[in-house]
This record gives C-alpha cells, structure tokens and sequence, in this order.
C-alpha cells in the first residue's frame, strides 16, 4: 500500500432521465425491397479534394444483373469519350452524375424502396452529394443534398443523413423533404459495417472479400493516372466484388436466422439483441429510477492491471478464461433476470453480510456459490481501506478518469455502492470485505413467454436458456470441425448478447430539465442539460453491472489461487492474466474446472501462451501496454505478442505488426536496461502522422484553410513538437491526406516543428498508470483513496467519438462525458471555508446564491465557473 | 386456452398485415424492373407459372419497343386482347416517343395485372402504371 491518503475527484457513473419524456417520430412502414439491389462504387481524385471522377453502378432484381450505368463527374472530354466507348462496347448506359442521382439512385433507393449496397458506403454517397451541411435534426451528423441548391427541385428532393458512430459504423437514411417526413428511410448496406458484424474484425474491401471467399479479387490500378479502360474495369471489378461479398454476407446472415434487416446491423451487438428480439425477451427493469442509478453508480468495466512495471518478468503464462462474459451469464443465472416478469427489490443487508462473511476461496470455486440469489445484491458500503473499484483522473489536473483497484475510505456518512462480487474480490484481495451499511438483493419473480427460435442451426426452446444452449453448440462445433465459420458466429453472437447490450445508452442531443440519479444513496438531483442518454433496447444495467464485477471477482480469484500455488501474477485484462512461473498455470486452471456451467466439457480456465522455443517472458509499460517476448541465443529477443494500444493510430509506411515488434524490441533492452539515452533516434526519420476522414461537421472550421474539403474526404494529422512551439500553441494541424507511401510523407519528419515517431516512442516509454504507483521493485503500489462527500461526481456516458478525441484531444472532437454534480445544493450549503477551498471569492459566492434564490438557476460563465470548482474538488 | 391466445390483438394483425402487402408490392416493383431489363433467365412464363411452350411478347407492340418477354400461349392470348384495347395508335408505326412511353407502360400495366389475378399488390401496382401510362398518352396526344 501506498503511505499517504490522497483525495481524488471521484467519478461514479449515473443515470440520467428527462423530466419531460419525448416521443420520438418512428416511420411505421419500412419494409426495404430486398428483390432489388442497386450496387456501386466510385473513383476520385487522388489530390486532397477526392472530387468524384466517375463510378459504376449494378442494378440487380431478383439475384439478375438488369443494368449497369457508368456515371462521370470530373474528368476531361477526352477521358468522357473513354468512358462512353467502354460503356458502348458493354452495353452499359451513360448518365452525368446528376442524372445518374435523378434517374436512377433516387427512383430506385427511395420510390422502389431498393436495397443500396457499398463498401464503405458514407465516403461514395457524400461523392454523389452536389453539397452538404451539418444535419438540421442531429448536428453531429452530415447532411447531403443530392441536387443543386439552384435546382427548383431542392427543397423537394429527400438527401442524406450520415451520422458517424465509429470506423465500422454510421447510421445512413433519407431526410424528410419540406414540410413532408418520409415513410421509408431508405435500406443502406455498408459491407464494412456487415462484414465486421459477421466476423467480429474489421475489413477493406479486400481482405472482407477473403474472408468470405470470394471468387473476384481486389484489382490494382493506378488511381492518380488519366481514366482509362483498365480503370474503368478496376472499378467494375470492384462493384462485382462487393455483389460477390453483399451475396456472401446475406447468406452468412441468414443462418443466424434474425428478423432484423441487414441495413440495421451495424455490429455484432445488433445481432445479440436481434437474437433477444426474436426470442421476444423484454428486460423487465428495476422500478425505483434511484435504485437503478445506484446500480449504473456500481458499474465498473473490465479490470486491467499491470502489475510489474519496466521489468523483465520471466517464465510466465497466459491463462484466459474461456468466453468469460457468456460464461458469467450462465454462472450467475443471468437468463432468469432478463426474461423473468419483473424483479423486486427486498432488503437483505443482515443476511448478505453473514453470507459475505462466511464465504471462503473454496467456496468461490464451486458453481453453487455463483449461482447463489445473493449474488444479485447492490451493497451500500463504508470502506476502511479495502482494495475496492474507484474510477477517478488519479490527478489534481484535469485528466479523464480510469479505473483503478486501490485502497478506499470513505468519509463519515458517506457510502459508495458496490454489487456483491466486487466486495467479495475486494475480501478475497485484502483479507477482508469492507462494512455493508445496506444491501438490497434483487429476485426475478415471474417468466415472460418466449418464442422457440433456432440460430445457425441450433434450436432454443421457449424455457431454454439462449446463451447457454448457443455456448454449448459453440464448444460442440469446435470439437467437430474446429474452428468453422459456424463456430464463428455462434462465438460472436454469445459474446455480443452477454454483456455490452445491457448497458448500452445513446447520447441524443435534448435540451431540457433532467434527472440525475446515482451521485447519492437516497437522493436524486435536477439539472440543465442539452445532452439525454437513451437506454438501448435491452438496457438492464443489473445485469451488464453484476456480469462486469463478475470478471473482477474471477480474476481475484486467479491471483488468490495462484498465490496459494506459490504463483504470481503480472499482468491482467478483463479475462485473461499472465501468471509466473508458468509451471503453476495447469495447476491453477485445474482449480477452475469446477466452475464450467455448461453440460458439455470444456477448459474453464486454459492456457493460451502462444507458441514458443524456450520460456515466455513478459515486460509491460501501463495497461494495455505489454509485449511477451523470449530469448534466443546470445539474448537476442524475438517477440510473440506485442500489443500496439497507444500506437495503433500512427500511420507507418511499413508493415505495422514487424514494426511494432522491432519497437518492443528495442523498448525492452533500453528501457529494461535503464538506458534512454540514446533516445529512439533511429525512428526519427518517420513523421507522427494520423489518417483522419472528415465524419463529422464539428470540425469543418478546422478544415477552413484546406479549400473545399468534403464529408468523409481523409485527411492527415499532422503532430507538432511541442517544445518546437510557442506555450499554448496547437500541436496539430490538418493537413490534406498524405499517404505514407509517398516520399512526400517522409519529407513531413524534416519541418522543424515535426513530432517524430522518436518523440511518440521516448513518450511512450515513460508512459504510466497514473491509478498506482509503482515502487522500487517494479511492482505496483496501490494508491490509498479518501473518497469525501464532496469529490463525488456523476459521469455521463463515456467513449463517443472515441477515435477522434484519441486523434484529435477531446477539445477539437468533443464527445466528453457529461459530468454532473449537485451544484443547487451545494451552492446554498456553501459557506466561507468550502469557498476558500475551492478557490472561489466568497462576495462572488453571495451573489450567485441571491440569483439562485431569485431566478431558480444560474447561467453562463458564473455556472461553468461554479462546477469546474466543484468537479475539481478533491 | 383463452379467446385471446386464438385471436392476436387487431394492432398486430393490420401491422403484419401491411407488412406482407409491402413485401408484395416490393416484389412486384422489382418484378417490373426485371421486365424492363427483359427478364432475364426467366425460367417460364412471367405472368404465370407455366412453364410449356413459351411465345415472346412485345410488351409495347412490336412498332413501339424492341422488349419481349417470354409468355405461356394463354397468357399471350390475354395480354393481346388486352392490347386490343389500348390507344388505337398502339399498332400503328412512328410513334412519337411519348407515347412510346406510355405504352411500355400499359405493357408492364397489363403484365402485372395478370399477375395481379392472384396477388393484390400485382393489382395496384398495375393501376399505378396505367394511371402513369394515362398521363404520358394524354401529355403526348395534345
């Protein structure tokens, strides 16, 4: 334990209701025409505008090819010509751009409800945009006007939503038209979205295209060159690879045998709750909204723990649990809450603490203990320096918070809210579990009646249990035919419907009064917002939090088993943990077998080192940050597994897995050897770059100086030297794309203000978790954590736009969390020494007290001002 | 077993219900499109199950469109006769382009309305059609 007390703003997640709910319009008539596919692809500029040259689109009805168009943009008479004598030679009809939107896209998309099929779909439609703005509806989302704004026709022509969730996702549909909402918003199939849903990774074209054996393959063509016949047939080949793959990939859906249209999966979640849907399931809720926030206030996510710091850790092994959340599901007899008719909730406090009490290691090894009622228990908790879950920026800075395992307190009166498994790893890490001042035990009562349904060949009865009976078909499978696509996509599907769907809320843009629940035991607070989260379909965040600290009371076990077996573990994430020395790991995942809730025999817990000569050794940074490697002779390093968290952003020039092997590497001899010296200059000849597409409207005013820049065009950023800058100055600049390939990009590395890949690595090595400290050894010391009244604060949904803030800082991409605290209240309470503390001038304090009392709110910078202090109260 | 487990309430029945006739209309929309296209690998008659001896219709007249489609002899009998009926001009050559149109249009209006014998959507896509077909004949006649 680390010596001194510290206080720490301390973050718990909340729940947000509006005051006013919002019906929202929902077209009632959908039904796509999924008889008639319209295919296509287009080919652009190589310079930083991406202005569309021309494309090529197949119609398709009933499985026949019907038509192909060839549309042109921007090319010159000459390459016109080209086009049209191809076209005429293959008897494909020639259209401009916009009479190819005219004629064809729009009739077809939106009269005869057509199925529109692209591989990354948002970058070709925003090149048949004539123009674009931000979304009147959804500010984060593009807006594309598919005719000129100088047509009488405009304002009468539906264009494009495009709202960006993530690399692998956007939401696309047809906007109403003036004074007129849409009955159908159009079927948009981005193969990048379904082939990743399906296979659980992300694709290009090309490797999508292997991945479902396609018998086209993805061409090469030289893309800057003049448009010729072998372009125009690189384009062909391409809208014939994507039928090829949108035939694949509808037919690998339909196995799962799911209602939902394929334009509405965007991931793997969908298809875990399409499965739900199917089977009818409607996750009864918890009544009381407190009791809910207190719940979400309880959710912590994955544990991840790098236990030896800088240190050369030889001799370990890389136990993983086998599909750890499905496997909590069935352990903990999730199935009953989320198909059972309501769940009451029963004051159990006595009870819960003699059961904590009494429970042992042995106990936790046996699967009647997991299956225990009590499991499903919201514990209000006084802490006394137990290793408990505390999310919080670790800082007195402004940092966003992470989630560390630490030595907690608590200040007289106040409680945090645990769920039963989190105090029972904190007994089993600390000896013993911290004082339950209130628990409440949650029990289905009833069943809902559910639909038999079969996926991917297997059926599930109306009383069988979904994820259990896919799980066992899954391990079935594998001992079959081993790893089948089958096998795949039954693993896909349990692992997307056992957790993530459960805690899963929207962030809508709503102004208006909310309610925010959770920040305390009792009472819930009103605040301001323009923000609201939308539970997801199947939001029970009982479920998704105590399946959460399930995994966290899985991997206190590990540590406790192995330390017993004279083991040690070094390294933890979520499911999995490297343990030395690795001779202990069979014994230890013996121990384990007991607790497999399927009927079929399988290794609960397995040894997943990856295949190696000698002995596995482990060096890690911080979280995430870790490589195992052995040693050949001499003490040459070759290394196994790298991970490339924190790098996987910067573009390389290079093939990124052998270059981020040679960065372990060499990250290994300097930095286990104590020697930076030399620094990482051999890696200064590569700029620190990021490739970026422009998905949303918020940062066109940082494209202002790149001329004419359209919707997801991709762009470079480029990072500067801070030391190079003056104090306060940006350290990037969008630059138009760059492609790592071109000499031009290694040029980026030699301007005087460039950060180099020797900067991001000399980072990177100094790089810690600010959640522990690490002492001599290199082991970690766990932070002593005194959580006050005071430095409570609620948090908003987190991780929007996560790739951007990761790219771009989360001032230039926005997305933070909202963050809430209690500001009335305390404002009123507040008196001379809270304002001294909080560094805020108390005539100033007395003022926005009396405008509090008079108007009922305060507005503006005196609010912004208010809660800064506040949030920042450690 | 009680009246409701017989009975699903009237709300999913017409929701369902509507459903089904979209889906309908949706397969006669790309069953048009097919047509346009010359039905490709039609495997019998188009406008109905047979799969005997197949004739080629010209869905517009032979003097307005090069299209065909394969059709059963009766069903080709039908849609003559229906021809029959159509714009006196329909047989007649140099047509102006409009009412070229037009006629394709009553052509494909016709098909679907065999079609439409069996199946409702058929129908009303067959009314729309003609109703267009209305409108481009009458834009060409003035």
């Amino acid at each position: 334990m680390s010596g001194e007390t510290e206080s720490f703003p301390v973050y718990l997640r909340v729940l947000t209701r509006p005051k006013k709910e919002r019906s929202e319009w929902e077209p009632s008539d959908e039904k796509p025409n999924d008889h008639l596919w319209l295919v296509f692809d287009t080919e652009t500029t190589t310079d930083y505008r991406q202005d569309p040259r021309f494309g090529v689109a197949r119609v398709y009805a009933f499985g026949n090819l019907l038509r192909t168009y060839a549309f042109y943009e921007k090319v010159a008479d000459e390459e016109r010509e080209t086009i049209l004598a191809w076209a005429k030679a293959r008897g494909f009809e020639v259209l401009s751009r916009q009479e190819f939107v005219k004629n064809v896209f729009l009739p077809l998309a939106l009269e005869q409800r057509a199925v529109v099929v692209g591989f990354n779909l948002p970058f070709d439609l925003s090149r048949l945009a004539a123009s674009w703005s931000p979304s009147r509806k959804n500010g984060a989302a593009w807006r594309f006007n598919l005719v000129g704004k100088d047509e009488p026709s405009f304002a009468y022509t539906p264009g494009i939503r495009v709202e960006h969730i993530d690399s692998r996702k956007s939401f696309v549909s047809f906007t109403g038209v003036k004074g007129k909402r849409l009955a159908f918003r159009g079927a948009f199939i981005d193969l990048k979205s379904l082939s990743a849903a399906l296979t659980g990774e992300g694709h290009s074209l090309k490797s999508a295209g292997e991945a479902f054996g396609c018998t086209h393959k993805k061409t090469e063509a030289d893309l800057g060159g003049p448009v010729t016949e072998e372009l125009l047939g690189y384009c062909l080949n391409d809208v014939d690879l994507t039928v090829e793959l949108y035939v694949k990939a509808l037919a690998r859906y339909r196995e799962f045998n799911l209602h939902e249209h394929p334009s509405r999966v965007f991931s793997s979640a969908s298809l875990g709750k399409a499965a739900f849907r199917a089977r009818g399931v409607r996750p009864p809720t918890v009544e009381d909204p407190k009791l809910v926030g207190r719940i979400m206030a309880a959710f912590y996510a994955g544990k991840v723990e790098c236990r030896v710091v800088r240190r050369e850790v030889p001799d370990v092994a890389v136990l993983d649990f086998t599909s750890q959340y499905p496997s909590l599901y069935c352990l903990l007899g999730a199935e009953r809450f989320l198909t059972g008719a309501r769940i009451e909730a029963r004051e159990a406090t006595e009870e819960v603490r003699a059961w904590v009490d009494g429970l042992t290691v042995d106990d936790l090894l046996k699967r009647e203990t997991w299956a225990n009622p009590r499991m499903w228990s919201l514990c209000e908790v006084e802490a006394d320096g137990e290793i408990l879950p505390v999310r919080s920026p670790y800082s007195t800075k402004v940092e966003p918070p992470t989630i560390g395992w630490n030595h907690v307190t608590t200040e007289g009166g106040v409680t945090l809210p645990y769920l039963l498994p989190d105090l029972l790893a904190a007994k089993l890490l600390g000896g013993k579990p911290p004082k339950i001042v209130r628990a409440v035990s949650f029990v289905p009562i009833g069943s809902q009646s559910l639909n038999p349904i079969s996926i991917l060949g297997t059926e599930v009865g109306p009383d069988d249990n979904l994820i259990q009976t896919l799980s066992e078909a899954r391990i079935i499978e594998k001992g079959k035919n081993g790893k089948s696509p089958r096998e795949h996509g039954l693993k896909i599907l349990v692992n997307a419907a056992s957790y993530g769907v459960f805690v899963e809320v929207n962030v809508k843009r709503q102004s208006g009064e909310m309610e925010v629940c959770g920040l305390d035991s009792e009472e819930s607070f009103e605040e301001d917002g323009a923000k609201v989260e939308e539970p997801g379909k199947l939001f029970s965040p009982l479920l998704g939090a105590t399946i959460a600290s399930g995994s966290h009371l899985l991997l206190a076990l590990l540590d406790t088993v192995s330390a017993k077996r004279g083991g040690e573990v070094v390294y933890s994430d979520t499911d999995s943990a490297f343990v030395t020395p690795s001779r202990v790991a069979p014994e230890i995942a013996k121990e384990f077998d007991a607790l497999n809730p399927y009927s079929v025999p399988t290794d609960f817990l397995k040894d997943e080192t990856p295949e190696h000569g000698g002995t596995v050794s482990f060096f890690g940074l911080s979280s995430k940050r870790y490589c195992l490697f052995e040693r050949g002779r001499g003490g040459r390093i070759r290394v196994l597994k790298a991970s490339d968290h924190g790098l996987g952003m910067f573009q390389l020039p290079t093939d990124r897995e052998e270059f981020v092997e040679r960065v372990w590497e060499r990250l290994v001899r300097s930095v286990a050897d104590g020697d930076l010296s030399d620094g990482f200059e051999e890696f200064g000849y590569l700029p620190a770059t990021a490739e970026f597409a422009l998905t949303t409207p918020a940062l066109l005013p940082r494209v202002a100086s790149v001329d004419r820049v359209r919707p997801f065009n991709f762009l470079t950023i480029r990072y500067l030297d801070p030391a190079a800058l003056p104090d306060g100055a940006e350290t990037l600049e969008l630059l138009p794309f760059h492609s790592p390939k071109d000499p031009e990009w290694l040029a980026l590395a030699e301007r005087d203000d460039a950060k180099t890949w020797a900067h991001l690595l000399e980072a990177y090595a100094k790089h810690r978790d600010r959640k522990y400290e690490v002492a001599p050894d290199g082991r970690i010391a766990r932070r002593s954590v005194l959580v006050k009244k005071s430095s409570l604060v609620g948090l908003g949904k987190e991780g929007t736009k996560l790739a951007a803030r990761l790219k771009l800082g989360s001032k230039v991409a926005g997305g933070t969390p909202s963050v809430f605290v209690d500001w009335k209240r305390r404002l009123l309470a507040m008196g001379r020494a809270e304002a001294r503390r909080l560094g805020l001038p108390w005539n100033r304090v007395g003022g926005w007290k009396r405008t509090l009392g008079r108007t009922g709110t305060l507005r503006g910078d005196a609010l912004k001002r208010l809660k800064a202090a506040l949030v920042g109260a450690g | 077993m009680t009246a409701a487990n017989h009975f699903p309430p009237l709300g999913r029945v017409t929701a369902a219900a509507r459903e089904a006739f979209q889906e309908s209309l949706n397969e006669a929309s790309a069953w048009v499109e097919w047509l346009r296209a010359g039905a490709p690998n039609a495997k019998g008659c188009v406008a109905c199950p047979a799969t005997g001896p197949l004739e080629r219709h010209h869905v517009a007249g032979e003097h307005n469109s090069d299209l065909v489609v394969p059709v059963c002899i009766p069903c080709h009998r039908r849609l003559s006769e229906r021809q029959n009926g159509w714009d006196f001009r329909w047989n007649e050559e140099g047509n102006p382009p409009k009412l070229k149109e037009a006629l394709l249009l009553r052509g494909f209006s016709d098909l679907c309305e065999e079609r439409g014998r069996v199946d409702a959507a058929f129908h009303l896509l067959g009314k729309r059609l003609r109703a267009q077909s209305s409108i481009i004949g009458r834009g060409a006649a003035s």
